[in-house]
Order: structure tokens, then sequence, then C-alpha cells
């Protein structure tokens, strides 16, 4: 039986899982190192030594901590493929000064590009490339970004720039936009260029994750699914931001609902969210990466103030906003602190063993009650926004303050699950993950009809996704959505889909 | 009264014409950068009423035509718009003295300020629709006859489109009496941008006293005033729907979360219908929208209760962001808001073009408020 393990790299704490058939067999967690690779090494000593995982996917935040901080990124030139379209918006227009000001990118405009029926806006030119090329290898900046206008639907030109470049300064590494971002020329060449810049970190960090584990090694993404170790150093943007989907996807899996509202419940806030086919919803807003705006989607996720170290107001019951965060075990009541938290009333009203419940066997069943009050309508304000017509959606109730509010909900009359090893949800969520693919194409509706430009833009999608490493039986759909180019005498479709499938083990 | 726009502005001008948009303009994020490169260093534009121009002289207006998805792989173009604007100037007998917006719903209310800060010259404060409307002959100019005469040009990012052009594509086209005014201009225009990358520019010079009496006055006001109230609603923690209402003499009419979104794109367009369903106050009440890529009619359990040309507008419960067309999904967290038209929209004559029956539905004007 093939076994995987998770690991999830937090800024507190490394997560290990060791799971077999989608079963956690054995976890750990240990304290994260500076380095990471330390506690990598730890949590996975700490797994039993007996079962070797035939992969290790990893949930890291380096990259994302990378660009946030501004450290360890390299320069990179941005090359604009679609003159004179687009120019009155240069590359890295909008982006946080400190952000240009620490990578001193440079930017080109050069020939080429389609229009959305695929004409040519202009012709690309060799000599203007080998220009390019010569100019880079003169200044040493090794990382491009190509971005040519419709380059989703029309990656040629992206390609044939590539081409000349490397048989021009083989030194070169070039990351093509359509590999990396969506429709939307901006936030697409802002991704790739934060790829590029990320790129060099990217291997150094990829090396010392597989000097750390010595069998396969596989690293989250941002959609829910993994990519290849080797694909992750030349594409490590994915990486980022990876956390929350993890754990949404852990808190599905763990529960055994794909349709679902998952409410994380911490110290300071729950999270909300919801499953759809086993995958967050995403938001509908695009995702700021340090300052930067991409297309990328984070799951929609609602925060609310209520958590284990929330203060309680005596006298109307209200809970929350503000909260005692990671001082709870000096100020809440039960640990001879001063202050009434949410922990203190659960462990009141007999909910939680925790500390020591005869200080506050004096609160009143009236406060409990009032508090209980409170936290009920505002859950159900909150559910509320997630029903669909006719149908309640089951909870997935996870995180360390899960017991604070599993009854409240049962008495809002919802179905609640409380699965186990829901602490370690995220390193699951990772250690559970499939590989995918994505197509964002746009089709001339005289040429293509929808049916067909849905079925074109879904099978580039299985297509991405088995290059991705997916076995082919096992692939689905879970995205497929057009959109059309309004306002047009001739109609012109935006295909969007995204497929995944389970992993194709090289030995299977 | 004047006053000035400024780089600042620009976001709070951007959050209320989208408000103004009805589910319709385009996304104005990338018009929202180039402006702010535009307005770098310190660079001012005055905003002026119609009333302060002087009267021999011309103002003129830039508009995109096109679809807003082409828009998000070519962002509005300076070149291109100076084109426009060199070719129109050329043709005219008097001096160009301001710029303004063709529409200020959406991304158009940026373009002139585009202009008029590289021209150094003001913008009026108004606009030919008071909304968003997605076609050209939907514009009080149109609609008051006074688009005749007068120069206009289209352009390209890779410049000026050949005049001939427009009057080939003019010509072809049979017209039946019951067409509204400028609806073949709108029908040439949009079969020169389908060939020309889908996202031309549209650009056209009125006399001052042309617009004194065609201007839907105040929009650029009306737009900052929103987007001022939305911005700082938010920073007090305050509620930007009730900032919305007020800010723009508006009425809510149901807060809920949407459950579902038909669409179909059929002759170009985005139609479709949003429901919503109604949620704490408006508990057990539903909402019907229907769209033609604006919000058009709005149905409360099954009674129609505001049409266009009044501005029906969906914003985000919790940030009051507005919610285009395009961005509509099962459960998004909307309110319902209704603003009231300009009175220039709401006479006989104007319904014909930008009334229910404009847009295909056997329905009278059902106004915010019976007039007096």
């Amino acid at each position: 039986m093939k076994l995987v393990a998770g690991i999830d790299v937090g800024g507190t704490n490394t997560d290990a899982v060791l799971v077999r058939d989608g079963q956690i067999v054995a976890w750990a967690k240990v304290p994260t190192t500076p380095d990471v690779y330390g506690g990598i090494v730890a949590a996975l000593s700490r797994l039993p030594h007996t079962a070797v995982p035939r992969r290790v996917h990893i949930g890291t935040t380096a990259f994302t901590n990378a660009l946030v901080e501004r450290r360890d990124l390299a320069s990179a030139a941005a090359i604009r493929v679609g003159r004179p379209v687009s120019e009155s918006l240069p590359p890295m227009t909008g982006w946080p000064a400190d952000l240009v000001e620490a990578v001193h990118n440079r930017s080109y405009f050069v020939s080429g590009g389609r229009e959305y029926d695929g004409q040519p806006i202009g012709a690309l030119d060799r000599e203007e490339i080998r220009d390019i090329a010569r100019g880079l290898a003169a200044s040493g900046i090794s990382q491009v970004a190509v971005t040519s206008v419709f380059g989703t639907s029309y990656p040629e030109d992206e390609v044939r720039v590539a081409e000349w470049l490397a048989s021009e300064n083989q030194n070169l590494q070039v990351s093509l936009s359509h590999r990396i971002g969506r429709f939307g020329i901006l936030e697409r060449e802002n991704s790739t260029l934060l790829n590029a810049m990320l790129r060099p970190l990217a291997v150094r960090t990829l090396s010392a994750y597989k000097a750390a584990v010595t069998t396969e090694l596989f690293i989250s993404q941002n959609d829910g699914t993994v990519m290849h170790g080797t694909q992750a150093a030349e594409a490590p943007i994915f990486a980022v931001a990876s956390g929350p989907t993890n754990s949404m996807r852990g808190a599905a899996i763990l529960g055994s609902a794909r349709e679902a509202i998952v409410l994380d419940v911490g110290g300071t806030t729950t999270d909300a969210g919801v499953l759809h086919l086993g995958y967050p919803q995403p938001a509908g807003l695009e995702l700021t990466v340090a300052g930067v705006r991409t297309n990328f989607r984070m799951p929609d996720l609602v925060s609310v103030g209520i958590g284990g170290g929330s203060l309680v107001d005596r006298a109307n019951g209200s809970v929350g906003p503000h909260s005692v965060g990671f001082r709870l075990a000096e100020r809440a009541l039960i640990f001879g602190g001063d202050t009434l938290t949410l922990t203190d009333i659960a462990v009141a009203a007999g909910r939680m063993d925790l500390g020591e419940r005869a200080r506050v066997a004096h609160i009143e069943a009236g406060i409990i009650a009032r508090a209980d009050d409170h936290l009920r309508a505002r859950f159900s304000r909150l559910l509320e926004n997630y029903e669909r017509t006719g149908a309640q959606l089951p909870i997935i109730l996870v995180g360390g303050g899960a017991p604070l509010v599993e009854n409240l909900l049962r008495d809002l009359g919802r179905e609640v699950l409380r699965p186990s090893y829901a602490d370690v949800a995220n390193a699951y969520g990772a250690a559970i993950a499939q590989v995918g693919g994505e197509a964002d194409l746009t089709f001339s509706s005289r040429a293509v009809s929808r049916r067909e430009a849905l079925e074109r833009a879904e099978q580039e999608a299985h297509r991405r996704a088995v290059e991705a490493g997916a076995s082919r039986n096992s692939i689905i759909t879970v995205e497929l959505e057009d959109a059309a180019f309004s306002y047009l005498a001739g109609d012109a479709l935006r295909v969007r889909a995204r497929a995944v499938g389970d992993i194709e083990d090289a030995s299977q | 009264m004047s006053f000035e726009i400024r780089s600042s502005d620009i976001t709070a001008l951007a959050l209320g014409s989208s408000v103004l948009g009805c589910g319709g303009g385009g996304n104005s994020y990338y018009g929202q950068l180039v402006a702010h490169r535009v307005l770098a260093a310190d660079v001012v534009v005055p905003v002026i009423d119609v009333d302060e121009m002087a009267p021999e002289s011309f103002a003129i207006t830039a508009a995109a035509v096109g679809a807003p998805l082409v828009c998000l792989e070519k962002p509005p173009s300076l070149p291109a718009l100076q084109a426009g604007l060199e070719s129109v100037r050329s043709a005219l007998c008097g001096p160009v003295s301001a710029f303004f917006a063709a529409e200020i719903g959406g991304l158009q209310c940026i373009f002139p300020v585009l202009l008029a800060a590289e021209v150094g010259l003001p913008v009026l404060d108004g606009d030919s629709m008071g909304r968003a409307f997605p076609e050209l002959q939907m514009t009080t100019f149109s609609i008051y006859g006074t688009t005749h005469g007068l120069p206009h040009a289209l352009s390209g990012d890779r410049g000026l489109i050949s005049p001939d052009m427009v009057q080939r594509n003019h010509s072809g086209e049979p017209e039946s009496p019951d067409d509204p005014p400028g609806i073949r201009f709108e029908r040439a225009v949009r079969k020169i941008c389908t060939a020309h990358g889908g996202l031309i520019y549209f650009t056209s010079a009125f006399d001052q006293k042309s617009l004194n009496h065609t201007l839907v006055r105040g929009s650029i006001s009306l737009a900052l005033c929103i987007g001022r109230a939305i911005e700082s609603a938010r920073q007090g923690n305050m509620d930007p729907i009730g900032a919305i209402v007020e800010a723009g003499d508006g009425k809510r009419f149901i807060g809920g979360k949407i459950v579902d979104v038909e669409r179909q794109f059929r002759a170009g367009h985005d139609w479709g219908t949003v429901r919503i369903h109604g949620v704490e106050e408006d508990r057990g009440r539903v909402a019907e929208i229907a769209f033609k890529n604006e919000y058009l009619v709005l149905g409360l359990n099954g009674e129609v209760v505001l049409t266009v040309p009044d501005l029906i507008t969906l914003a985000e419960t919790e940030s009051g962001t507005p919610v285009s067309t395009d961005i509509l999904r099962p459960g998004l967290r909307v309110t319902v808001l209704g603003l009231p038209a300009s009175p220039l929209l709401t006479k006989a004559v104007a319904l014909k073009s930008v009334g229910p029956g404009a847009f295909g539905y056997n329905l009278g004007y059902v106004p915010l408020r019976k007039s007096e």
C-alpha cells in the first residue's frame, strides 16, 4: 500500500502526517527551525521508521515570506510582446515602491502578440530579442518573464521569444506568462515576474528539501493540488498562499464531506469557508501577493472575531472581537488570570476540561446563557450566508477551539462533523493532494460552437493534468466556466477549465 | 462649482462610477492605474460646470467601444486617445475648452480625465448617460439629436482608423422608421470594432450650446461623492450600503444572497437573470433582476418595482463594493439598490431609446419615485 507523507511548514510548527489510503497512520508536531530543513528532518524522524513514504508533499511559506520580506529575490527582466498595445500600462505598474526598488527589474516592449481573434498585432522581430538577450548578458540579469498580449490563447509568440533568448544566451531562465497566469495581462505578467524573481531561491529551497527527504518530492499549490519538485523549481509562484487551501482540503477529506461549511475555530478568530466538490469555493477577488496583484484566487474565507481567547462581556454576553490571543495561558480565569474568556465559559459549562475548573465555579448560569445566546445569533447569521436553496450544508468543525462552539451549532439544528486529527488538517491536506491542470482559452464563436469550445478547454486542462503527473483514468474536471466577449458583433468566448487527478506513481 | 481631481481621488471616482455603472461599464482597474501614472507628480485636473465653458468653444468626449474582456489584455491606450483627439481637433472651427465623459458608469469616466491631464484642460462635471448603457444611441446626445454635423474619429492602439471605413459600414445598413436615432451609427461602429481587435476609441466634439441642454449634469461630483462615502464608511466601520443610499439619494430594496444566475450570450451581449433570496430583515423576500450587460428590471416577490432608465445596482453587503454582471455567482452576499435616473432620460422621447421597451421588455417605465 502506498504511503505518503504530508508536511506543513508553518511559522510556529512543522507538522508531519503519514497517510496510507487516505488514513492517517502517524503524525508529529515539532517547532519550525529557521533553516526549515531541521524542522522537516525532525518531524519526519518522529514518524515510524518502518514505514517509508513513497512521496513527500510539502506545504511551504518560504516563497510568500521572501516576497513579503523582500529578501532573496532576483532581478528579472519583463518582456511585453505586443507593442504598441499596452504601452500605457508598463510592467510593474501599481507595485509597492519598496519592492520595485529592492529588485531592480527591467522592462522591454517588443513587437508581436495577438488580437482576441488570433490576428497578429505585429510581427516578432528576432533582432529585437537578440539585442535584449545581449543586453541582459552584459548586465548579469538571468531571469526573464515573457508576457504576450492574448498569450493565454495564443502562446506561440511567448514560446518563440523564449527559444530565441535561449539560443542567444544560455544562462537566461525564462518564465512564460501562459504557463503561470490567467487572462488579464497585468496580473498575469505580475505573477510571471514574481515567479522569475523567486526562481533562484526556489532552486536552493528545493535542493534543501530534497536533502531532507529521500523520496519523491511534491510541493503544495494555492489551488489545492501539488506539483512535482522539479516543476516547483521552475514555478515557485504556485506555492504561494497554499496554506488556507490545504487546511480546507484536509478538513473536507477528514470530515468525509465534499459539500460542507468548514469552521476553523482558533484563539482569536473563526475562519469560515465553503467546500464545493471537495474544493474551497474561491473568492471573487484577485489575490494580492506582497502588495502585487495577481490573478490567482484564494479560498473565500470569512473571518469573525470568535475564538478561545475572545473576551466575554459579563453584562450582555457579547463575545470578541478582542482576544487575549496567545496569552490565554496567563490571562484566562482557569489559568489564574483576571480576564473572562470564551474558554472560561466553556469550562464553566462543562464543555471542556482545561485549567482549574474551580476558578470558574462562581460564573452564574445567566452569564453562560447570555454568551450562548450571543454566539447562537452570530453563528446563525454567519451560516445563513452559506445556505443554498432548500438545503443546509453540514459543518466540519476544526481547530483548537472546536469544543467551544460544537454544542451551540447542534442547538441550531446543524449537522456537525468533528473529524479526528483536525489539528493537522493542513499537513493532511498536503498529503492527500492530487495533481491538476488548468486552461484559460479564448475562441471565436464564428469558428467554434460553445460546446466545442468548452470541450477543447476541458481537454487541454486534462492534457496539462497528465503532464503534471496525473493518472489518466482518475482525472475529473472540477471547474468549467465560460464568459462571452460582450459588446462585439461577432461573438467570442473565454473558457476556463481546471481538472485534477491522482498522482501516477512511477512503479505502479 | 468647480473643484479638482487629483491622483488621490481616482480610487473614489472609480468606486462611485462603478456604482453608477449598474453592473456594466467595464472593469476600471487598468484605467485607474493609467490615471495614477498620468496624474503623478501633482498634476491636477480642474472640474467645471458646462456653464463655465466659453460660449464659442467645444468640449471633447472620448470613449472606448468594445468588449470589456478585451480591455483586460489591451489596457487603455493614451496614444489611441491622442490620435482621436488630434483628428477631431483639426476639424473644429473653434477652440477646445474641456473634455467630458460619454458614460459616467465604469471605465469610461477615466478617459476624459486622462486627456484633460495630458492636454492641461478641465473636465466637465457631467456625462451623456448619468449611468452606463450598452450602446451609442443610448446617450442624451443621440436622444436629443445633437450628434449630427460634428466631427468624430475612431482610433485604436495603432492610431486613427480611416474615416472611409466608417462611411462604408454606415451606409450599408437598412434603417427602419421605428429605429431609435443613432442606431445605424452604433451598428457601423460595432462592426469596425469587431474587425479591429475588439476595442476601439470613439472621439467626438460638441459645442457648448448643445451640451447646455443635453449634458447630464453633476455626474462626476456624484460619482466622487458616492465613492468617498463608501471609503469613509469602511474606514469608520459604518454601513457602506447606507452610505451609498444617502450619497446617491437612492433606495435600498433588499439584502440577501445570490441563489441562482442564468445567463446566455446573444447577439454580442450578455443576457441573464439573477435571483436573490433575502436574509435577516429581508428573509422570505425574493428579488429577480434581468440584465443585458447592465441590470435592467428589478422584480420583488414577482412584482416589477424598478426599471431602466433608473439605476439598479448591486453592492457587496459587507464592503459596499459594486458587483458587476460578469462576476455574479451563487453565494455572493449582496444588497440591491435603486438610484433615480436623470430627468433627461425619463421624458417620453428618451424612454423610446432607454426605457424597458428599448431592451425588448414589454413593460412601462417603473420609476424609483412617482413624479410629482
